[in-house]
């Protein structure tokens, strides 16, 4: 599969269009080397609009996991979620996060650090099941973007960010199974071969965008990064770089 | 489909891939440094894609063989409470992992991979009675197979075999589900314990020796043969069984 030079963005590119693209959660990848890297995304626009999106994603990671963390106790009419959940869950954080720091410390710029819950989704806030189906329909679709990105690397060229893409689909993985494990799924490990429906991540963002989590009208809630990046708890999280 | 382009060592210097990637078109990139390491690594490549994806069926048709004899003898496993037999759901979880591998097995062999045996060892008897062992056993294993094909996506990307890139990442996830849920069988805490998978190896090869050392491959320990639990791997309730 050989990507055209039209599906990379030229440096004339409005900052519209890469928002119209972007929005994939959960997705990270980082180089062995941050220098090589920087200059790498300031010199080659497709590797720059790439690692972007996934900053801004990674940001939106944050910030969902982040207010399901602060409102653990609110879950299912009060009952709330279990402690061995939350845990999880603050673990998810804790790795989204790393991947946004690596990326943001490589050059990576996120669009937006503001994200919107729209109506149809307002139960994940509240609602456990919600919440965990969601999770994984959204770690699919980042499993998939991943699987976008290391082909586009191959075809960049750029075998080490292609391991990092790698590296970076398994743990997305492991959320998938997680999650599916936490809704009762039987076996919660139900796939033969991770599922991989895009070929670039601008595809894969735009599933993202249109689940109107980057900007709705009459969101339920709307929510800022910085509101969650402060608390993120990595305890028992190891392997914070590639 | 897998092709086996039996690339070799090309014993290439730098002078000689700036010419070949003038001559190409590539001048412009090769004023990037980045650009002429790349191409440096295809060229020292010392795997052939035939190489890495006998070791990888190889290693798909191992975990098909352990994981079917634990699951015929989950019913006498010693759990640490003092009570017999692997949990149901947890047989559950190997059962589909054997699916899945299976899968794999499958899909490499139909594309043209030929594992190097298909008899493996027990390097320790409690893998087979042990609870506790085996899914400490596979946890090991399991991060062990991430790497590899961590390593996979890194030796095809440089050769620009996209599909084989997008093969290893789609196949990598899942073990790396693999790993969780062993985590999770073991009790801990967080199963989920890593930002980044572990890119232990820079071969595939490296990934088959570390196997031969823990004695799965070419050991001392019972023989068991992948032909005596291929034939009953049962694929309740999972999907995804080809890549495409």
């Amino acid at each position: 599969m050989r990507m055209s030079h039209n599906e990379f963005l030229p440096h004339s590119e409005p900052r519209r269009t890469l928002l119209r693209m972007m929005g994939v959660t959960g997705a990270g990848l980082i180089a062995a080397q941050l220098a090589p890297l920087r200059a790498l995304a300031a010199s080659s626009e497709s590797v720059g609009s790439i690692i972007s999106i996934f900053a801004t994603a990674e940001a939106l990671a944050v910030t969902l996991t982040g207010a399901a963390i602060d409102g653990a106790g609110k879950y299912d009419a009060g009952k709330g979620l279990s402690p061995m959940i939350v845990t999880w869950v603050k673990a998810i954080q804790a790795q989204e996060q790393a991947h946004y720091q690596y990326l943001t410390e490589a050059g990576a710029k996120p669009l937006t650090l503001t994200f919107t819950v729209p109506q149809n989704l307002a139960n994940i806030t509240t609602d456990s099941k919600a919440l965990f189906n969601f999770l994984v329909s959204a770690e699919t679709i980042f499993v998939g973007a991943y699987v976008a990105a290391g082909g586009e690397f191959a075809n960049l060229g750029r075998p080490a960010l292609a391991q990092v893409a790698c590296q970076l689909a398994g743990v997305e993985s492991e959320h998938r199974t997680l999650a599916n494990y936490a809704r009762g799924a039987v076996p919660p490990n139900n796939l033969g071969f991770e599922k991989a429906p895009f070929h670039t991540v601008g595809e894969a963002a735009a599933e993202i965008k249109s689940l109107g989590l980057l900007g709705t009208p009459n969101p339920a809630a709307t929510l800022h990064y910085a509101d969650f990046a402060s608390h993120v708890d990595r305890t028992g999280v190891t392997g914070l770089t590639p | 489909m897998i092709q086996r382009d039996g690339l070799r060592r090309s014993g290439l210097t730098r002078r000689d891939l700036v010419k070949l990637a003038g001559a190409t078109g590539f001048g412009v990139a090769l004023t990037r440094g980045d650009a002429i390491r790349d191409i440096a690594e295809a060229a020292s490549m010392s795997e052939s894609v035939a190489d890495i994806t006998n070791i990888i069926v190889t290693a798909e048709a191992m975990a098909v063989t352990l994981l079917g004899a634990a699951i015929q003898g989950a019913a006498g496993y010693s759990n640490p409470d003092g009570s017999k037999g692997l949990a149901a759901p947890f047989v559950t979880v190997l059962k589909a992992a054997q699916s899945a591998e299976q899968a794999h097995y499958l899909y490499l062999t139909h594309s043209g991979a030929k594992p190097l045996t298909l008899t493996f060892n027990i390097p320790d008897p409690k893998i087979a009675t042990d609870t506790v062992t085996l899914f400490k056993t596979i946890e090991t294993l399991e991060t062990a197979f991430i790497a590899a094909y961590v390593a996979a996506a890194r030796e095809f990307a440089a050769i620009k075999k996209t599909d084989l890139v997008r093969l290893a990442l789609q196949t990598g996830g899942v073990e790396a589900e693999h790993r969780a849920l062993a985590r999770l069988a073991l009790g801990e805490a967080l199963p989920n314990n890593v930002a980044f998978e572990k890119a232990e190896f820079k071969e595939v090869g490296e990934a088959a020796a570390a196997l031969k050392k823990l004695g799965f491959i070419g050991g001392t320990g019972t023989p068991v043969k992948y032909g005596d639990f291929a034939s009953s791997v049962d694929n309740t309730g999972m999907t995804g069984l080809t890549p495409m």
